[in-house]
């Protein structure tokens, strides 16, 4: 209790005040463009933690990263371009849901929902962080290959109504996680003689193409825009998020749970959370058609989860020291910096500035609800302003912003590349969403897969070896022969139509 | 540009032909079957299954649609395949000219063309795209610390 009224105290210095309130909205700007990760949020802040005390220079990381993943979300809605990769999974519902004159709503909801899944994630970072920490220490390539392919199986749950054309998409985004240097050997993999292929295809420019550059063309193509639709208030946004809040409160809750766990699994990060709630929750919604088309459920269980695994990802980064993410790998080095050393002393020794951290991330998630309404605000004059206006500047945020990335001309022309792709695709009925998954999963799964074959001497049943193992990839298999065993029996008994009309369109 | 799912199922069909070739001359980890080109090989396969069954399902169930090539959003749209094709044209000077005539000159350019295409008077075509192009210079340059190309106008920045 005293170390609590200490951490109080620590927290309500006019330094940590000042320091939340300034990183929260340069955390918010950073997520709201496209190209600009949270980790560059926190990157880019820490030359200024130099000049700060520990408890700020902390602050500073804990508020920009949680708003930068919100802020993600608002790009996204207004313009189908997600603002961070980690809001890739629902962009399609809230960019549907705007074209209906409901961006407010999604911005309310994508606040509400983020700020509860950053508390959930806090509160359980509170209380279990050493035993959730020791858990994911166990953890070894056998059951991270089986659960990045538990995460792939999502991609049936993602694929849209054609499931063939789903998993030809995986089968790309995967493919295209292959280029550059080999994970065992070093062997260069479809690289062309390209030298900047070496490092495999960079992923933010990717993510700005896929999305911007085909709903670029689409609007100049057919002109008819988002801006001619009347948007709701700001009052009755919070109304409807309410409404959204009753009625799927579960999958909000779902959606904490699984970001928090998968956030504290080192390897799994924000965008790998969001998806898996997606793909879970629309498995379970008892309206799954509706998915893809505008519907709510998926954003609040996606961002729910995503600001849920950014506290989960401190869980090992504060008791072990181990990052989970790379967010948390810079806030490590600036604990270090700040000669706070992270490790299973750091109760003992720190108590009270990590409670104070902890008061912090509870801070830092409220202030998405103002941030939030001033999003909203600004939301309906963005969609005010003419499309023609908009769309031509669009473009050029989206090359600079894939420059940005890695300072280099070849973003752009991933961009282009990966760009011209998507919109081809999407105009011949792939969709978009497993591609995606592909390229974030393609190389966790691989990599692992190949030190397990190394490190069983190339005997496949030993991915089974080990007792989670075993599980995981048990539930991964019983996935993967779900839809074929309905696709058999839909053959067996030629009366029941509608299963294999389901799997086959 | 809309290509029948036979056409389309026969290209993945190729495509992982190719790759699965490609990734059979990859070097193998200590004589094992396993090695760089495993991984690979099995995305080709799956290609290939996904193609195949794309190819063989339309034929059976649209056969007359299979092979057809259709550029549904571009014919009898020229205004909107001219701004597609302006799109394409502002990507590739910013690959190609990028570096020698710097991003904010392309980028002004790019809006001019795209304001006065759509629509927009002169003198709001300038203004809209000086404003444009001088905020994002300001945030990426200045705030964010990104070395974006400024061609000439490195000298005067």
């Amino acid at each position: 209790m005293d170390k609590f009224i200490a951490a109080l105290d620590l927290v309500a210095q006019p330094e940590t005040l000042v320091t939340l309130v300034g990183a929260s909205f340069f955390g918010f700007a950073i997520g709201c463009l496209p190209g600009l990760t949270a980790t560059m949020a926190v990157a880019l802040l820490v030359p200024m933690t130099f000049f700060m005390s520990p408890i700020a220079a902390i602050t500073s990381i804990v508020a920009a990263s949680a708003m930068a993943i919100f802020a993600g979300d608002i790009p996204g809605a207004l313009l189908r371009m997600p603002g961070t990769p980690a809001s890739a999974a629902y962009v399609d519902d809230a960019y549907e849901m705007t074209k209906r004159g409901e961006a407010g709503v999604v911005i309310a909801s994508n606040a509400t929902f983020s700020a509860l899944g950053g508390v959930f994630g806090t509160i359980v970072l509170i209380l279990a962080a050493p035993t959730l920490a020791d858990f994911a220490l166990d953890f070894s390539a056998f059951e991270f290959f089986w659960l990045g392919a538990l995460g792939l199986s999502c991609a049936v749950f993602v694929a849209g109504s054609n499931l063939v054309k789903g998993l030809t998409s995986l089968m790309l985004g995967l493919l295209i996680a292959t280029v550059g240097m080999d994970y065992t050997t070093g062997h260069p993999r479809f690289t062309f003689g390209n030298v900047n292929l070496l490092e495999g295809v960079s992923f933010i420019p990717g993510l700005i193409g896929m999305f911007a550059l085909p709903e670029i063309l689409r609007s100049l193509l057919s002109p008819g825009s988002v801006g001619t639709v009347a948007q709701v208030t700001a009052r009755d946004a919070w109304r409807k998020t309410w409404d959204a809040g009753k009625r799927y409160w579960s999958r909000a809750l779902c959606g904490s749970v699984l970001g928090t766990l998968v956030g504290a699994l080192p390897g799994g990060g924000a965008d790998t959370a969001a998806w898996i709630s997606y793909a879970g929750a629309k498995k379970m919604s008892r309206e799954p058609e509706k998915w893809g088309k505008g519907h709510i459920e998926g954003i609040v269980a996606g961002s729910s989860a995503n600001n849920a695994a950014l506290s989960g990802a401190w869980i090992p980064a504060i008791v072990f020291a181990i990052p989970g993410d790379t967010i948390t790998a810079i806030g490590i080095g600036v604990l270090y910096l700040k000669g706070v050393n992270p490790g299973p002393t750091v109760f003992i020794n720190n108590g009270e500035l990590f409670y104070a951290v902890f008061i912090v991330f509870i801070l830092a998630n409220l202030m998405m609800f103002p941030l939030g309404w001033l999003a909203i605000r600004i939301a309906r004059l963005v969609l005010r302003v003419p499309r023609d206006l908009i769309l031509p500047a669009l473009l050029v945020l989206s090359v600079t912003g894939a420059y940005a990335i890695d300072n280099d001309l070849f973003g752009v022309w991933i961009l282009l590349a990966l760009g011209l792709t998507a919109y081809l695709m999407e105009e011949n009925g792939f969709p978009i969403a497993p591609m995606v998954l592909g390229m974030v999963l393609g190389k966790i799964v691989e990599q692992n897969f190949m030190q397990a074959l190394i490190s069983t001497n190339g005997n496949v049943l030993g991915l089974f070896g080990r007792p989670i193992a075993a599980v995981l990839g048990g539930i991964t298999l019983l996935v993967w022969a779900i839809p074929l065993l309905r696709w058999g029996w839909s053959r067996l008994r030629p009366a029941h139509a509608t299963p294999r009309a389901a799997i086959e369109d | 540009m809309k290509f029948g799912d036979g056409l389309i199922g026969l290209f993945i069909v190729a495509l992982g032909v190719a790759v699965f070739g490609q990734a059979q001359g990859f070097p193998k980890v200590a004589d094992q079957f396993y090695g760089p080109g495993l991984f690979p090989q099995i995305i080709a396969a799956g290609l290939v299954l996904c193609g195949a069954i794309l190819f063989a399902r339309t034929l059976r169930t649209a056969p007359a649609a299979s092979f057809r090539v259709d550029a549904v959003s571009w014919r009898g749209n020229r205004r909107g395949a001219m701004s597609g094709a302006m799109v394409l044209a502002a990507l590739l000077a910013f690959v190609f000219l990028g570096d020698t005539v710097g991003f904010p000159i392309i980028g002004f350019v790019t809006l001019v063309a795209f304001y006065l295409w759509l629509g927009r008077r002169l003198p709001v075509a300038l203004l809209v795209a000086a404003g444009v192009t001088l905020a994002l210079d300001l945030l990426f340059r200045l705030v964010l610390h990104v070395p974006v190309p400024s061609g000439p106008l490195a000298a005067f920045w």
